[in-house]
C-alpha cells in the first residue's frame, strides 16, 4: 500500500513533468485554435529541441556554443535596433520580412533577447556561482518593477520604454546568474524548433490556408510533416536512445518529498517561460493581436491586421516552447528518441482538449494536472500505464465535456 | 490505338488492372534479366499488397464513404490477431478464435464510437489514436493474458492439412512455391479482399450507402428527412473495423506471430498513405494505393540498380534507403502524404470532383 | 379556424448568452392552412422556427405535434413523425444527383438497414421511390436535371429542390424558412402556386417565414406578426394589415 509520502512524491514528480507538458501544450493549443490545425507535428518540434540541445551541449564545445550565441545575440540586436531606428511605414505589404519593418514593441523584444543572450554568454566565462541568488532575487525584483510600471504607464496611456528597459535589465541579471552550457544550449535548441516551424509554415502551411484546405487536407499533411521531421532527426542522429551524461548533484528534502535539481530547474525555466508567455500575450501588440486573432478570426482580418505576419510569430511562439520543453526532457528521466515526439504527442492533446482549445491558460492547467494523474498511475498502479493513463483521461474528457474546462469548441 | 469509350467506373478498373498486371510482369521480366525475383518473393509481394489493401479497405468505407477520419485503424487489427492468439493459448478451436478477433473489433468499433462519433472530425481521429494506442499498451503490459512483448508463436494454422497435400500443393509446385503459408494466406487474402469489396461496393450503392453519402455532405440535411446520422456512422466505423481484424489475423498466419509491435501507429498511417495514394473517393483507391505503394518498394529491391555505370551505386543506396523499412521508408511515407495531398489530393483512381464541391 | 390544430407550440423561450431571442410564444398550424410568419429584422422569426423544427432545443414551453409531446426532439426524429423542414440558404447534397437528393427523402426504406442492404430485397422498394421521386421533381419542375449533381443546380433550383425533399417526406407538416429569397418574382410566384396546391391536395399544415410581406398577405390564411421575440399581431391577414401595431412595427408608417 503506497504511503501518504509516496503520494506525495508522486505529486512533486507529476508537477514538474506537467509543467514540462504544459509548455508545449500551450503553443499545440493556439496552433489548433487560431489556424485550426491539430497538429500532428506539433510533438516532433519537442525532439527538434532536444536533438538540437543534445547538438550544441554534445557536439559542439562550449567556447563555439558562446560563439553561436554571441553571433545570435548580435543579429537580434542589429535587427531590433535597425527596427527602433527604421521610420514607421504604413500601410506595409502583407507578409514582408524586411528587418526595418519591425513594430517597435518586438525591436525591443529583439533588443532584450539579444542582451539576455549576450549577458548568458559573459555569464559563461564569469559565472555568477556565489552570487547567483541575489542575481537571481534582483532580476526578480527588476522583472515584477517592470511589470508594476508596464500597467502604470499603459493605463495613463504612455509608452513603457521604462519597463523594457527594467524588464531587459532584469532579464540580462537572469541570464548571467543561470548562464551555464545547459541553459545557452537549450535555448539554441529551442531555436532550432522555431526555424523548422517557420520553414513548414512556408512551405507547407501557408498555401494549404491560401487553398482553404479541408481538416482531413490538415491532418494527413501533419501527419506527413510529424513523419519527414521525425526520420531526419532519425536519419542524422540515429533511432537510438539519447545517452547523457547528467551530473551527480544531491537532491533536496523538502518535507516528505525529494526534490532533484533537475526537476527544479524545470519548474524555473518553465515558470518563467509562461511568465514571459503571460506577458506577451498581455503587454505586447503582436500579443494582444494574436489574442484578437483566437477569440474572432473573421473580424480580425477584416480590420485590417497582416494575419501572416501574426501566423509567423505564433509559429515562433509555439515552436520556442515546445523546443524549450524538449530540450528539459531529459532532466525528467525521459529517454528521448526521434519518436519521442509521438510518444508525447496524444498526451499534449490530451492537456490541450482538457484545458480547452485555443486556451494558453487552460492547457498549462491542463498540462499540470495531466502531468500528475501520469506520476500517479505510475507510482500507484504501473509505470507501463503511464502514458495509457494521459490517454484515459483524454477520451474521458470527449465524453464528459468536450469543450474542456476552459471552454472551447466541442461540436 | 483508340480505346473504347468506357465509363467512368470501367476506367478506373482498368487503371487498376493495368497496374496490378504492370506490376508483376515487369518484375518477372527483371526476373528473367538478373535472376532477382523468385517464385517466393513475387509471392511475398502479393501478400503484403494484398493484407494491406484489406486494410485500407476499411479506411476507404469509413473515409470515403461516412466522412469519419480513423486513425486508430490498426487497434481493430490487433483485436482481430490477438483473438486468434488467445484462441491458441487457451486452447480453443481456431474458428472460435476468428469469432473472437471479429466480434471484439467490432465492439471495439461501438465502444469507441458512441462517445466520439458526435463530436468533429479531428475528435474521434484524436481519439481513435488514443484507443489504439491503449489496446497496444494492454496487450504489452497483461503479460498473463498475451504474453506481453514476448508474443504469441507457433500456434497452429488452419487449413495445413489442405495445404500441403493434393491439388494445391500441386498447384504451388507448378508455379515453384512453397504451398502453405505465405502463398496460401496470400490467395485466402485476396479472396477475402474480393469477397469484402464486393459486398461494400454493393452496400455504397445500396439505400444505406445512400444515406451516409449524405451525411458526410451534410449532416443536417440528412437529419432532417428523418435520418439519424449516429446511428449510420457507428455502423460504417463498425463495418470498417472487419477487414483490419482480417488483416491482423492473416497477417499473424502469414507470419506465425503476434507482438504488440506489429500494432503501432506507424501502420495505421501506412494504411492512410495508401488509400490517399491511391484514391480517397472510390473503394477502389485501396487496392490501388497498395498495388502501388509495394509495387515501388518491390521495384526498388529488384532492378539492381547498382548495376548501372557511375551512378548505380549512389542511386541504389539511396533507394534502397527509402524503399527498406526504417527511417528512410517512413521519411518516403512522410512525403508521400504531403506531395499527393498538396499536388494531387485525388490520388492515381480518385475523381477531383468528389473531393470538394463547391465547399 | 376550423380545424383543431396538428402543430401547437406553447410559452416558447429561447436565450442566447444575455439576449433573449424568442419571449413566451405561442404557435398553432392546423391542417390544411397556411399559416405566415413576419416580423422585422431580428424579431426572432428564425430561431423560433429552428425551435419548432427541432433545430434548437428551447429553454422552456413546449412543442406538441399531432398530440404528442415532442419538444426537444432531434430533427431526424420529427421528420420521422411527420415534420418537414425547408434551409433557408438551400441545402443541396452537392456531389450526390438530383435524384438521390430526393429519393433519400423517402421514408420508410428498408434498404436503409444495413442488413436489408446486403441482400437484394431492396430493389423493388427503392423503384418505387424512384417513380415518386420522379413525381415530385416534375411537380416542381426539375425533371431535366434528375441526373445531375445537385451542386450545378442554380439558387433557385436548389430552392426547388428544397421543396420537392420535404414533399417526399408526405409530411403532415411543413415548415418553409424563407422559400422564396432571392428568387426572382416570376420562379416566387411558381413557388407560392405549388405550397398553395400542396396544402389543398394534400391538406398539410403549413408554416412560412418569409420577408416578402405581399407575398404572405395574398396566400396565407392566417399571419403571425413577431416583434422582439413574441408575437405582436396574430390573425387573418386584413385584419393584421391594418393593425396599427404592425405599420408602426415595420419602421414607422411604412404600409405592410
Amino acid at each position: 500500500m503506497a504511503s501518504i509520502a509516496d503520494v506525495i512524491q508522486y505529486g512533486v514528480n507529476g508537477v514538474a513533468l506537467g509543467s514540462v507538458i504544459a509548455l508545449a501544450a500551450i503553443g499545440l493549443t493556439l496552433i489548433y485554435g487560431i489556424l485550426n490545425l491539430a497538429n500532428f507535428a506539433h510533438g516532433d518540434l519537442l525532439a527538434v529541441g532536444a536533438y538540437g540541445a543534445f547538438f550544441f551541449s554534445v557536439s559542439v564545445p562550449p567556447v563555439e556554443a558562446a560563439f553561436w550565441a554571441l553571433g545570435l545575440a548580435v543579429v537580434l540586436a542589429a535587427v531590433g535596433v535597425a527596427g527602433l531606428l527604421a521610420p514607421p511605414t504604413r500601410g506595409r505589404s502583407a507578409g514582408s520580412w524586411r528587418a526595418g519593418l519591425l513594430e517597435p514593441s518586438e525591436a525591443r523584444a529583439a533588443v532584450v533577447g539579444a542582451a539576455a543572450l549576450a549577458a548568458a554568454v559573459l555569464g559563461l566565462s564569469l559565472p555568477a556561482r556565489g552570487l547567483a541568488l541575489p542575481a537571481l532575487a534582483g532580476a526578480l525584483a527588476l522583472g515584477a518593477a517592470a511589470l508594476v510600471v508596464a500597467r502604470r504607464r499603459t493605463a495613463r496611456g504612455r509608452g513603457s520604454d521604462v519597463a523594457w528597459a527594467l524588464g531587459g535589465g532584469g532579464t540580462a541579471l537572469a541570464a548571467w546568474a543561470l548562464a551555464s552550457p545547459f541553459f545557452l544550449a537549450a535555448a539554441l535548441g529551442a531555436a532550432a524548433a522555431v526555424v523548422v516551424a517557420v520553414l513548414f509554415e512556408a512551405v507547407v502551411w501557408r498555401p494549404l490556408r491560401a487553398r482553404r484546405a479541408t481538416i482531413l487536407t490538415l491532418l494527413i499533411v501533419s501527419i506527413g510533416v510529424a513523419f519527414i521531421v521525425r526520420n531526419a532527426i532519425a536519419i542524422r542522429f540515429g533511432s537510438d536512445f539519447l545517452n547523457y551524461a547528467r551530473p551527480l548533484e544531491l537532491p533536496w528534502r523538502v518535507g516528505p518529498a525529494i526534490f532533484t535539481v533537475d526537476q527544479a530547474t524545470t519548474l524555473v525555466v518553465a515558470a518563467a517561460a509562461i511568465a514571459g508567455v503571460h506577458a506577451f500575450l498581455a503587454f505586447t501588440r503582436t500579443g494582444k493581436a494574436l489574442r484578437a486573432l483566437a477569440d474572432n478570426p473573421d473580424l480580425a482580418r477584416l480590420s485590417g491586421m497582416d494575419v501572416n505576419r501574426l501566423v509567423v510569430a505564433l509559429w515562433i511562439l509555439a515552436a520556442g516552447l515546445a523546443g524549450l520543453a524538449g530540450a528539459l526532457l531529459p532532466l525528467n528521466n525521459f529517454a528521448v528518441s526521434p519518436g519521442v515526439g509521438f510518444t508525447l504527442l496524444l498526451t499534449l492533446f490530451a492537456a490541450v482538449i482538457l484545458g480547452g482549445i485555443g486556451s494558453a491558460y487552460g492547457a498549462m492547467a491542463g498540462g499540470l494536472v495531466i502531468g500528475v494523474v501520469m506520476e500517479l498511475v505510475a507510482g500507484l498502479a504501473s509505470p507501463d500505464y503511464k502514458f495509457a493513463a494521459s490517454f484515459a483521461v483524454l477520451i474521458l474528457v470527449l465524453l464528459v465535456r468536450p469543450q474542456g474546462i476552459l471552454g472551447g469548441r466541442a461540436t | 490505338m483508340k480505346l473504347p469509350a468506357l465509363s467512368r467506373d470501367g476506367r478506373e478498373w482498368a487503371v487498376v488492372a493495368a497496374l496490378a498486371s504492370g506490376v508483376f510482369l515487369l518484375l518477372t521480366l527483371i526476373s528473367a534479366r538478373n535472376g532477382s525475383v523468385s517464385g517466393e518473393f513475387l509471392v511475398g509481394v502479393a501478400l503484403t499488397m494484398a493484407l494491406f489493401a484489406l486494410l485500407a479497405l476499411g479506411l476507404s468505407l469509413q473515409f470515403g464513404l461516412a466522412g469519419l477520419i480513423n486513425f486508430g485503424h490498426i487497434g481493430f487489427a490487433a483485436i482481430g490477431a490477438y483473438g486468434v492468439g488467445l484462441a491458441h493459448l487457451n486452447g480453443w478451436p481456431w474458428f472460435a478464435g476468428v469469432a473472437l478477433g471479429l466480434l471484439g473489433a467490432v465492439a471495439l468499433a461501438i465502444v469507441v464510437g458512441i462517445p466520439t462519433l458526435r463530436l468533429r472530425e479531428d475528435y474521434l481521429a484524436i481519439a481513435t489514436i488514443g484507443v489504439a494506442e491503449i489496446v497496444r499498451t494492454i496487450a504489452l503490459s497483461e503479460v498473463w493474458l498475451t504474453r506481453g512483448p514476448f508474443g504469441i508463436y507457433s500456434f497452429p494454422l488452419p487449413g495445413r492439412d489442405f495445404a500441403t497435400s493434393g491439388p494445391w500443393a500441386a498447384l504451388a509446385a507448378s508455379l515453384g512455391v512453397v504451398p502453405y503459408s505465405p502463398f496460401f494466406v496470400a490467395v485466402l487474402a485476396l479472396v477475402l479482399f474480393g469477397v469484402l469489396y464486393w459486398t461494400f461496393s454493393r452496400l455504397a450503392r445500396s439505400p444505406w450507402g445512400r444515406v451516409l453519402r449524405a451525411i458526410r455532405e451534410d449532416e443536417d440535411v440528412a437529419g432532417a428527412v428523418g435520418k439519424n446520422p449516429f446511428r449510420f456512422k457507428l455502423q460504417a466505423l463498425a463495418l470498417g473495423a472487419v477487414p483490419a481484424a482480417l488483416y491482423g489475423m492473416l497477417y499473424a498466419w502469414a507470419f506465425a506471430q503476434i507482438i504488440p509491435a506489429l500494432f503501432v501507429p506507424l501502420v495505421t498511417f501506412y494504411a492512410w498513405t495508401i488509400v490517399v495514394v491511391g484514391g480517397v473517393t472510390t473503394l477502389r483507391g485501396a487496392l490501388a494505393g497498395s498495388i502501388a505503394f509495394w509495387g515501388l518498394t518491390a521495384f526498388a529491391r529488384v532492378l539492381r540498380l547498382e548495376t548501372i555505370p557511375v551512378v548505380g551505386g549512389p542511386l541504389e543506396s539511396v533507394v534502397g534507403f527509402l524503399t527498406r523499412p526504417g527511417p528512410g521508408q517512413e521519411l518516403l511515407i512522410g512525403v508521400l502524404l504531403v506531395l499527393v495531398m498538396l499536388h494531387r489530393p485525388q490520388g492515381i483512381v480518385g475523381r477531383r470532383e468528389e473531393l470538394r464541391f463547391g465547399r | 379556424m376550423a380545424a383543431e390544430a396538428i402543430l401547437e407550440a406553447k410559452g416558447l423561450r429561447k436565450a442566447f448568452g444575455g439576449a433573449v431571442a424568442v419571449a413566451d410564444m405561442d404557435v398553432a398550424v392546423a391542417p390544411g392552412e397556411i399559416v405566415g410568419l413576419i416580423g422585422p429584422n431580428g424579431a426572432g422569426k428564425t430561431t423560433l422556427f429552428n425551435l419548432v423544427a427541432g433545430a434548437l432545443e428551447p429553454d422552456g414551453g413546449r412543442v406538441t405535434l399531432a398530440g404528442e409531446d415532442v419538444t426537444g426532439l432531434p430533427a431526424h426524429a420529427l421528420a420521422k413523425r411527420g415534420l418537414a423542414r425547408t434551409f433557408q440558404l438551400s441545402r443541396a447534397l452537392n456531389r450526390m444527383s438530383v435524384l438521390d437528393n430526393v429519393a433519400l427523402a423517402a421514408p420508410d426504406q428498408p434498404g436503409e438497414r444495413l442488413a436489408v442492404a446486403i441482400t437484394p430485397f431492396w430493389r423493388k422498394r427503392e423503384e418505387a421511390v424512384e417513380d415518386r421521386a420522379r413525381e415530385v421533381l416534375d411537380f416542381v419542375g426539375l425533371s431535366a436535371k434528375l441526373d445531375d449533381y445537385a451542386g450545378s443546380l442554380s439558387g433557385g433550383q436548389k430552392k426547388l429542390l428544397e421543396i420537392a425533399r420535404a414533399l417526399m417526406l408526405e409530411p403532415k407538416v411543413l415548415l418553409l424558412d424563407e422559400p422564396m429569397a432571392g428568387v426572382n418574382p416570376t420562379l416566387a410566384k411558381g413557388i407560392m402556386e405549388r405550397i398553395r396546391a400542396i396544402r389543398d391536395e394534400r391538406g398539410a399544415a403549413i408554416l412560412i417565414v418569409e420577408h416578402d410581406i405581399e407575398s404572405i398577405m395574398a396566400n396565407s390564411d392566417r399571419v403571425i406578426v413577431m416583434a422582439e421575440g413574441t408575437t405582436l399581431a396574430a390573425g387573418d391577414p386584413e385584419t393584421v394589415r391594418n393593425d396599427p401595431r404592425v405599420i408602426e412595427a415595420y419602421l414607422g408608417g411604412r404600409e405592410p
